[in-house]
Order: structure tokens, then sequence, then C-alpha cells
């Protein structure tokens, strides 16, 4: 992740405010049918909320109902765009689940949120937040956030005995979940009109902590052309090549640190880098590498099966295509990328040629590329084992306390 | 603060068994579809089982067996996560009760020892959950059936929850539930049947968070 410390997000002045964003887990496919990393139901409970809010409201000129990520187009600068809500929005909803509190993702939106609330100075910070019980948490996992989650349902067991995502699904449940949408509903238009915070700077989301356990670590390596930007992409046919339209200039392309925005919201620790800065690493970190098709102009598809012939299974890679039926020559080389690679790995090579496509196959992708590496990849023991077993012999111990290596 | 029993993301959290389907003059369904409800099956319990216990990337939640019967041999894979799983998920119908392989999955899983967690919820007593999936002919259970809780269809497609009825060896299943079974309903319903899926994989967290059983190892 490429971190600049103390950035905030642009506020423009002339943008409105929201009246609320939806903040929630994305889960990585748990089967190999399944593609996408958003559950449906967050999409349908999102319209629900925004039209009961959109009921009740009486909002300013240009005051928008409601946020959430699945609004923002495929391939933007995802951290910007939600740091931008954020700074916005009146009322922060979360959808609280196991993954919600096992990611660091989510737990850094609600972080930007409460910090933008300090900032702001905002006179009663609570009442801005407003939790959501998303899945059913067992009595002993109830943490007294989980607990005020739990309010909002007050009267209505099923709440707390199913979730809101169960009430949401289930059509026998279909009152409560009217219910509880028509409290939270009123909720977020009394504090957004009774107590506007007004758009105000928000932190970015890299610059903020979140769960304090580690995410297991996740490579997304670019290889391009060494010339950068500035080489071929622009004179392919058509002019903008849809990979590098902006950001120009920047070493690492969009779509490099988008892959690796999706990686990180699926809850992994994701690096960001050129291939030649992070092809030690691949021994002992699953990965995807996005390979440039004109890297076949640049260095030969020899060097793109040879390459890959040597790197393990879980290093998946990911050939970019020009526009779609271009017959210009981005596609061409990307043809040739893709029969390179498909000889060095002997599985079929993902190849996608637009954003939309990219984000839909991600997230399986990534899966993938995790889920060989827990299968096949290297074992390591605990960091904790340090000091070697203690033995029967004193001077055995004494021998052992002086030497302590990891195995 | 999640709970994760042993830790290993490779573990699966359930083990769906199934009979695969023979082409019969009598069924609706051809085999080809019949493997496809179940594998709809598997997606969406996969997905919701998921949700509920917060599974990591790379973590799938289920395993299904889908090497074809008749091997003589178990994949080493399959012999793995009948050893490993935390829930057994049979799906019920005269095709599962007389094949000699599901009876071999049910049977590697029925042996492994269960260790009771200390709660305060009866769950079931052993961490098989079977759902009728077909109108069965025999009213009975297959072996090894003792203490296990059969899912009622009642508890799948209605409003409020009736907890599983538990079984002895032996025993008829009760007949509304001989009625239609899962996929008649999944069948009946069509979309809507997906929100009845969510039952099943809440009833399958509760043996999960209440007891662990033992693993064993291939050998």
């Amino acid at each position: 992740m490429n971190s600049t410390s103390g950035r905030t997000a642009e506020v423009q002045r002339t943008r409105h405010g929201v009246y609320f964003f939806l903040s929630y887990a994305h889960s990585a496919p748990t089967s190999e049918r399944v593609r996408s990393d958003a559950d449906p139901s967050v999409g349908v409970f999102f319209a629900d909320l925004a039209a009961a809010v959109a009921a009740r409201a009486r909002p300013l000129e240009g005051m928008e109902i409601g946020f959430f990520d699945q609004q923002i187009p495929p391939g933007a600068n995802m951290k910007a765009l939600l740091s931008e809500a954020l700074g916005s929005a009146e009322v922060f909803v979360p959808l609280y689940s196991p993954g919600y509190f096992a990611k660091s993702w989510p737990m850094r939106e609600q972080e930007v949120f409460r910090r933008r609330l300090r900032a702001a100075s905002a006179v009663a910070p609570d009442e801005h937040i407003v939790p959501i019980l998303w899945t059913p948490f067992p009595s002993w996992e109830q943490t007294p956030i989980v607990v005020r989650a739990l309010s909002i349902g007050a009267g209505i067991s099923e709440y707390g005995e199913n979730g809101l995502r169960a009430l949401c699904m289930l059509a026998s449940y279909r009152r409560s979940y009217q219910l509880i949408l028509s409290r939270l509903a009123d909720e977020i238009v009394k504090v957004a009109e009774r107590s506007p915070l007004g758009p105000s700077a928000a932190p970015y989301l890299d610059d903020v902590p979140g769960s304090a356990a580690a995410e297991a670590g996740f490579l997304v390596a670019m290889l391009a052309p060494r010339h950068g930007v500035s080489h071929a992409p622009q004179a392919v046919k058509g002019g903008e090549n849809p990979w590098w339209r902006t950001y120009a200039g920047r070493r690492i392309p969009p779509v490099a640190e988008h892959a690796g925005s999706v990686a990180e919201r699926l809850g992994l620790e994701a690096r960001v880098a050129d291939f030649v800065e992070v092809e030690e690493l691949f021994g002992q970190s699953p990965a995807i590498v996005i390979v440039d098709p004109w890297m076949v102009a640049d260095r030969g598809s020899e060097f793109l099966t040879s390459t890959f012939a040597g790197l393990p299974k879980w290093v998946v890679p990911l050939v970019l295509d020009g526009q779609p039926g271009d017959p210009g020559s981005g596609s061409a080389m990307a043809e040739n990328a893709v029969e390179a690679l498909d000889s060095a790995l002997q599985v079929p090579v993902n190849r996608v040629n637009s954003m939309d496509q990219l984000d839909e196959i991600l997230p399986t992708v990534v899966a993938r590329a995790r889920r060989t590496y827990l299968r096949e990849g290297p074992v390591f023991p605990p960091v904790g084992l340090s000091k070697r077993p203690g033995r029967l012999r004193d001077e055995d111990l004494r021998n052992a306390e002086g030497s302590e290596t990891d195995e | 603060m999640v709970f994760k029993g042993d830790g290993n993301p490779l573990v699966p959290i359930f083990f769906l068994s199934y009979a695969q389907a023979r082409l019969s003059r009598t069924s609706q369904t051809s085999p080809r579809d019949a493997e496809l409800h179940v594998l709809r099956l598997f997606d969406d319990l996969s997905s919701y089982v998921g949700e509920l216990l917060g599974s990591a990337v790379g973590e799938y939640p289920g395993f299904m067996d889908r090497s074809m019967e008749g091997e003589t041999r178990w994949a080493p894979e399959v012999l793995a996560a009948a050893g490993t799983c935390h829930v057994f998920i049979p799906l019920i119908s005269s095709g599962y009760v007389k094949s000699k392989w599901c009876a071999m999955e049910w049977d590697a899983f029925w042996r492994r020892n269960v260790i009771r967690r200390p709660s305060d919820s009866s769950g079931s007593q052993t961490a098989i959950l079977a759902v009728i999936w077909l109108p069965m002919l025999e009213d009975r259970m297959p072996p090894g059936g003792a203490g296990t809780a059969i899912l009622p269809a009642a508890a799948i497609e209605g409003p409020g929850h009736r907890s599983a009825l538990p079984l002895r060896r032996g025993v008829r299943a009760p007949r509304a539930e001989r009625r239609g079974g899962l996929l008649g309903l999944i069948l009946a319903l069509g979309p809507s049947a997906r929100g009845c899926l969510l039952r099943v994989p809440c009833r399958a967290e509760d043996p999960y968070r209440h007891s662990a059983t033992a693993r064993v190892l291939p050998g």
C-alpha cells in the first residue's frame, strides 16, 4: 500500500452531503462457482433503506440520500472516493458481522468517520453512527459494540436471533424487517436534519489503523514494459487505453492499485509493486501478476513463458487486453501473451478487457491464489517457537539457552 | 473474537453428503439437473456459513465429494474432509439410504469421537444434520442414525424455529417431512427458496459451535 500520511481527501466546497454511508464487509467467494465478493442482500438492503430515507427526508438542494461502495465506478480511485463519501455523510451505518470485525478495511472506514467526527467537533458523535446487527452473534461474542447494534431491534426478538440479513432474505420476517427499516430511516433523517455536520475533511483510508489482527499477505505485481506509462499504451488504436486512463505519470498504474484495493477489501494485506521488486517474494506469498501485453513487444513471448514457468502455482497471471474487439495491435499482443502463458502454466489464463470484467473476476482470482497457497504453499512453524524445547540434562538446557534459533 | 475452531483454514466446516443421481424412469429431473440443485444448495450453504462465521479469503467452509461413485478407493481429499470436518450434512433420499458410498461417508464421520463443548444450548446430540432431500419410500434412517437430528421441512420453510427431532435407530421419519423434502421445496418455490435455505446453515452452525468432533487423520 502506498500511504501518504497526513493526506486528507479533498472535499470540494461545492459538494453536498449525503444522509448515510453504508459500511459492510466484502466476503471472498466461498466455493469455486461463486464469483462475487459482495453479498447481494447488501444491495437489496441499501436500496430498501435509501427508499425509506427518501420517503421521510426533506433534503437540502443537492443532498444525496445514501452511499455505498457499489456506486463507485469500476477502476475509479476507490480509497479517495470512500474518504470523500465518509467526509460527506451525516450518518454511518455499519453492518456488523464476524467478517466485519475480522477485516481491516471496514474497521478503517469506521475509524475514518470517527476521526472526521472528532475533527468537526461533533456535539453528539455517537448518534451519527447507527450500527446494525447483520448476522447473529452468539451471546458470548456480544461485545458492547455488538450490543449497541441490538438496540434498534428492541422488542423484535427475531432481529437479535437472526440478524437483519436473515430478516431481509426471508419472506416470513417481512414485518420485522420493515419495522427495523423504518426505525433506522427515522433515526437517520432525525440526525441528518436536526444535527447536521455538513461536509468536512476526512482522512485517507490508508492513514488510519484497522483491526488489531494481522492480515495475511498478498502481492499484486505489475509486469509492464520498463518505459512505463509513456510507452505504447498511448499508441493503441483509438487513442485511450482503458488501463492507463487516469493517474498518468504514476509508476504503478491504476489497474494494479485497484487490484490491490480489492484484495485489501477482502481482508488481505496487499502490497502493490513492480514485478521486479517483488519477484523474490513469490515463494512465500500468494500473488496475482497483472501482465501488460506490450511485454511481448518489449521482451518477446519466450520471456513471458520462461518467467512464469518458474513461478509457484499460487502466482496467478492476469492479462490486460485492449479495447474489446479491437483489431489493432493491442489485442493481438494480448493473444500472444495469453498463448505464451498458457504454455507455461497449462491452466487457462485469465484475460480482461475492461474494468468491469476485472472487477468481476478479481475476487475469484484472489481467492484462488490464496487457496492454492494455503494448500500447497510452504509451511512455517509458529513464530513464537524461538527456544529449543527443554531437555533433561542441565548442560543441555544451558546449551539450548545459549543458542536461540528459529527452525 | 470469532470462533474459529482449530484455526486450520483448510478444514471444512461442513461435509455435504449426497447420492449421485441415477437415471430413473420415474424421476422428473435428469441426473444432471439433480446434481445442479445439489451444487446450488452447496454454494448457498457455503456462502451462508461463510457469512455466519466470517470466513477469510481462500477458506471454503464446505466440502462436497464430486468424485464418481463406484471408485474403489477413497480420494485422499475426501478422506481428509470426512476426517476433519465439523458438521456432516447428508441429503436423505431413498437413493441415499441405498447407497453404499453414502453409508461409508456417514460411517467415516460417525466413528469420530465427539467432544462436547460446555454450553447452555441443547444443540443436536451429534454433529450430523440430516436433511430430507427427496421423499423417501423407506421409513428407516441409515444405520448410525441414533441420536441424529433430522431437520424437519417445517423448520426450513415456516416462520419460527422448531427444534429438530432426535430420532432413534429404526424409528420412522414423520410422514409430513417425507412429503416434499428440501428438493421439492426448492423446485416448488424457485428463487424464493433461497431464503429458506438460510435456515439450514443456521442449524449447521449450532452443532459446530457446541461440539467438537475429534479429528481423524487419513491413515
